[in-house]
């Protein structure tokens, strides 16, 4: 009797053992993507120049002064080259890490660098119509008051 | 005939000034590396070596501990090995990737850091405790993005770097220490660099100690010349 509760318990204790090891592999996995995942996205708002893609924008927001239809096509087509030119990140961060780590690094540094340098290229290029709407705009306040 | 004898042995020299110029010149560079990097209270220690062809501008780095791992940069891409794993990465940029460790010990046997290429120009200088200080002020069209720099030399060696940003605040500090003759250079075989965040606060620091330097070794390592073995799955990504 007492060999067989003492065998019950040794095959519960090795079955928890099988089946708990996947999840411990998959739980430390998880662990290492979502510190990888998180060092990327800082890293890829670190590197953003955020000046230079603000003045990039505000530039693109001059084009729509073009001849159509260049004029429409000019600044959404500038803002998705923001989006899509995605440096390299210096090689050595990826020094010493591993293949979970790497891949899930250069992948979220890739989807926020472009994402980053979309949006400000975008805040530039807004700010760039705004500026030119209220230049019009006082424009044409002072010249209705000349007359 | 005395003037055909002077001539010839003045000939001699130059060619066996040229031969001793070209032999002092960088072709080959191995060094061992210890990695110490601190962020956010963690600290990973990295341990390998480093190999640099100079001619082909290929850098191959084997890393050896906390795990296995070889990388090789040149020019425009990146590729990591992982031989436990049999897998392996391939980036490939739109422009040159930037040399792991070399990039900044290069720059740390040029007088100027390498400064003067990039537009700097020197402001002042000042000298205390036989350290020669020297101010580089960044090129005008690039004021708003970049900042000051401020060199330490001892004995013609950089022995400090500090790095400022537009408005003045420090963003890097490193120390170059250990200084060894390596081919016509004084290569520093410690390096410690420390980065500073918007409140001066210490983001991450960084400490390489090199060793075992090998230059111009008459025959290379093999794995200056490593390719990804072609049963090895790799995954390509383009930049």
């Amino acid at each position: 009797m007492k060999i067989k509760s003492t065998f019950h318990a040794l095959a519960f204790l090795m079955a928890f053992l099988i089946f708990s090891m996947p999840l411990v592999v998959l739980a430390q996995q998880n662990s290492v993507q979502a510190e990888a995942i998180t060092a990327a996205e800082q890293d890829a708002n670190k590197d953003v120049n955020i000046p230079f893609w603000f003045g990039a924008g505000c530039i693109l927001s001059g084009l729509f002064f073009f001849q159509e239809p260049f004029g429409y096509i000019a600044a959404p087509a500038g803002i998705v080259g923001a989006y899509f030119y995605r440096p390299t990140p210096p090689p050595s961060r990826l020094i010493g890490k591993s293949l979970e780590y790497v891949d899930a690094y250069t992948s979220a540094y890739q989807l926020k660098r472009g994402s980053t340098q979309a949006l400000w290229a975008s805040a530039g290029c807004l700010g760039g119509v705004l500026t030119v709407a209220a230049v019009v705009m006082g424009l044409a306040i002072s010249a209705y008051r000349a007359k | 005939m005395l003037k055909n004898s002077l001539f010839f042995a003045t000939l001699l020299l130059i060619f066996l000034l040229v031969d001793v110029l070209h032999a002092a010149s960088l072709k080959t560079l191995s060094l061992d590396f210890k990695r110490e990097l601190t962020e956010k209270g963690k600290t990973e220690h990295i341990v390998g070596t480093l190999h640099y062809d100079v001619k082909a501008a290929r850098v191959v780095v084997e890393v050896t501990e906390p795990l296995k791992q070889i990388m090789i940069v040149q020019d425009k891409v990146l590729e990591i090995y992982y031989p436990v794993e049999q897998q392996a990465f391939r980036f490939i940029s739109e422009g040159r990737v930037p040399l792991p460790f070399i990039e900044s010990i290069i720059q740390s046997t040029q007088a100027e850091y390498g400064l003067t290429a990039i537009g700097y120009t020197l402001d002042k200088h000042d000298v205390v405790d036989q350290i020669l200080y020297t101010y580089w002020k960044p090129p005008e069209k690039a004021k708003d993005q970049l900042g000051r720099v401020i060199l330490g030399m001892h004995n013609d060696r950089l022995i400090s770097a500090e790095i400022k940003n537009p408005e003045g605040y420090i963003i890097g500090r490193s120390r170059y220490q250990n200084h060894s003759k390596i081919g016509i250079n004084h290569i520093p075989m410690e390096v410690t660099s420390s980065t500073y965040g918007e409140k001066s606060e210490v983001l991450q620091q960084e400490k390489i100690v090199y060793s075992n330097p090998k230059v111009n070794v008459e025959i290379p390592n093999p794995i200056l010349n490593f390719t990804i073995p072609e049963s090895v799955e790799v995954k390509e990504v383009r930049w």
